[in-house]
């Protein structure tokens, strides 16, 4: 690849072909199925064998806001839900990274045991399996054990009841975090420990180095798991949006159309939500290696 | 993060310090493990156990009954069950592999050249993290349809493998490399192939590592992709043999089957799981990234 061209040239070349496959991929089985659908969610399903359609305009979505009874309801619980759990899990996850960092022995295995709800949690199989196999609550409870014995317990009612949902909510929380805590390890494995050096030599303590190094050495991967929860929750086939969504485009009612549309209302929330994220978090974070 | 700190001895606090870690870990450890341990321990309890309210942990009498019932079950099946298994192993390796490559071949250009069109390509990369993949899986479908590839190993990976997030996380861990030593090696003649070898991804191996957990497991456990892109019996997978097994649960004997079953798919993940964790713990102590 030395055709006389420029070192800078010769980079870019090799870049756009470094990143072709992925763009190749992401056109074909990403945006065009997206663009499909966006057209889908403008027209009216007529016959679904050969998927006949005729343009409807925005009825689609008109129908979503003024005749819909359940999205509203739907989007906002699962927003609500939302505000609560995010600044609950990075909170969390945080403070368990550095845990896990401060501990000498056994880091190894406690990481991996704080990751294991996630390699278990994604085999939505397995629930599904168990529903569809064999529908039965003990069954399931090998998924939320600690809820069941939560319930079970004798000191039902009264005061302890706010607490439990509590502890209940936690629970599931922790189950959460276990992709967040990796990457605030990594991220804090990353930092380099002269920073540490430098500030003990000084006389900094502990609390003062977390602040002043640790956070904004951090701020980057806290962004980055600020987003996969947002993602995450979003497209969790356990969301009651996506579930809603799936319900109207594949269940009984079999209406594409209609899905189309939800499923669109819904990707523009969230990247409204995401953008705002971002550019409200642009003045917080920062950047070590410098940006090119 | 401590280790290097101090100069004067601090040992008493320290010895506190770690103490009150584990103390606090060791409830939050249980919580995450307790899953784990009742679908091990549901796979070994003997069918009258089973229906125990609440389940207790530990089975009191562990039988390999359930396991039996396995073997009777799959094998009135038209498909010898290794096919499943060899389907779900040869498409989660693959995803695995390529989503890696593709994902940090595509990261280190938008994280470290003057590329035109980089910050477009990244904000589609954004979106595309925020779209449910579910809803996008009828369109998806047309097209994998026309391309010919529905109930071939092509349906069961090439969907997967642009994935989002691999190239979002590449490139985040990518813009952490200092640029200082990409220009070190181009002076001293090195290819961008080499540099993207030698020096990218060696230094950002934690990343990838996790990026390989990440695309490997839910593929494992992949119910939907397997479902709507297959048709024949010998390119069904783990997970959809599974789920003929269940539904064949007509009979209480069934159940267990059912989480042996369970049991054995939830294994693979979480063995390769531990085995990658060391490695990227290892290789995080000796990288460049830390230094």
């Amino acid at each position: 690849m030395r055709l006389g061209l420029s070192l800078r040239k010769q980079q870019i070349i090799w870049g756009y072909i470094f990143v072709s496959p992925w763009i190749v991929g992401t056109l074909l089985l990403f945006a065009w199925p997206l663009i499909r659908s966006l057209m889908l969610s403008f027209q009216r399903v007529t016959g679904l064998v050969q998927l006949k359609s005729e343009w409807a305009g925005l009825t689609n979505y008109s129908e979503a806001f003024r005749e819909d009874v359940r999205l509203i309801p739907v989007l906002t619980e699962t927003l609500g839900d939302l505000a609560l759990d995010l600044p609950l899990i990075l909170i969390f996850s945080l403070i368990m990274a550095i845990l896990l960092a401060r501990v000498r022995r056994g880091q190894t295995t406690l990481r991996a045991i704080f990751f294991m709800p996630v390699v278990i949690g994604s085999a939505g199989v397995i629930q599904e399996l168990l529903r569809a196999g064999a529908g039965d609550e003990v069954m399931m409870s090998t998924m939320e054990p600690i809820l069941v014995s939560a319930e079970s317990s004798p000191l039902e009612g009264g005061i302890v009841t706010p607490i439990q949902a509590t502890l209940d909510r936690l629970t599931l929380i922790i189950w959460r975090t276990g992709v967040q805590i990796l990457l605030f390890v990594a991220g804090l494995n990353s930092i380099p420990p002269s920073l540490y050096e430098a500030a003990y030599v000084d006389g900094s303590t502990d609390w003062e180095a977390f602040w002043k190094i640790t956070l904004p050495m951090l701020s980057p991967v806290i962004l980055v798991a600020a987003i996969y929860t947002l993602v995450d929750s979003f497209t969790d086939p356990l969301n009651k949006v996506v579930d809603y969504i799936m319900d109207v485009s594949i269940g009984a009612s079999l209406r594409l159309d209609y899905g189309a549309a939800l499923g669109w209302i819904y990707f523009l929330l969230v990247f409204v939500l995401i953008v705002l994220l971002v550019r409200l978090s642009s003045g917080l974070v920062f950047y070590a290696g410098e940006r090119t | 993060m401590t280790q290097l700190a101090p100069t004067k001895p601090r040992y008493r606090r320290r010895f506190l310090q770690v103490n009150w870690t584990y103390v606090w870990m060791l409830p939050m450890a249980m919580a995450m493990v307790i899953p784990l341990v009742y679908t091990v321990s549901f796979a070994f309890k003997p069918l009258e156990e089973l229906f125990l309210f609440p389940p207790p942990l530990f089975p009191k009498s562990p039988t390999t009954d359930n396991f039996q019932q396995l073997v009777l079950a799959t094998s009135s099946m038209t498909v010898p069950f290794s096919r499943n298994i060899f389907n779900t192993v040869v498409t989660s390796v693959a995803v695995m592999v390529g989503t890696v490559l593709i994902g940090s071949l595509a990261a280190y250009p938008l994280a470290k050249y003057p590329l035109w069109g980089k910050n477009f390509v990244f904000a589609v990369v954004i979106s595309a993290l925020m779209f449910s993949p579910e809803v996008t899986q009828i369109p998806r479908y047309l097209i994998v349809n026309e391309l010919g590839m529905i109930d071939t190993f092509g349906a069961l990976i090439i969907p997967n493998l642009a994935l989002p997030l691999g190239l979002f996380l590449m490139k985040q861990f990518m813009e952490g490399v200092p640029s200082e030593l990409l220009e070190a090696s181009r002076i001293d003649g090195a290819s961008e192939l080499r540099i993207f070898g030698q020096i990218m991804m060696p230094l950002t191996r934690p990343a990838w590592a996790t990026l390989a957990i990440f695309s490997f497991i839910p593929t494992w456990n992949d119910y939907f992709t397997p479902l709507i892109f297959t048709r024949s019996e010998s390119m069904k997978t783990l997970t959809l043999a599974m789920q003929t097994i269940g539904s064949g649960a007509t009979t209480v004997a069934r159940y267990g089957a059912v989480f042996a079953a369970a049991f054995l798919v939830l294994l693979p993940p979480v063995v390769l799981f531990i085995f990658m964790q060391r490695r990227v713990l290892d290789t995080m102590a000796y990288s460049g990234i830390k230094s």
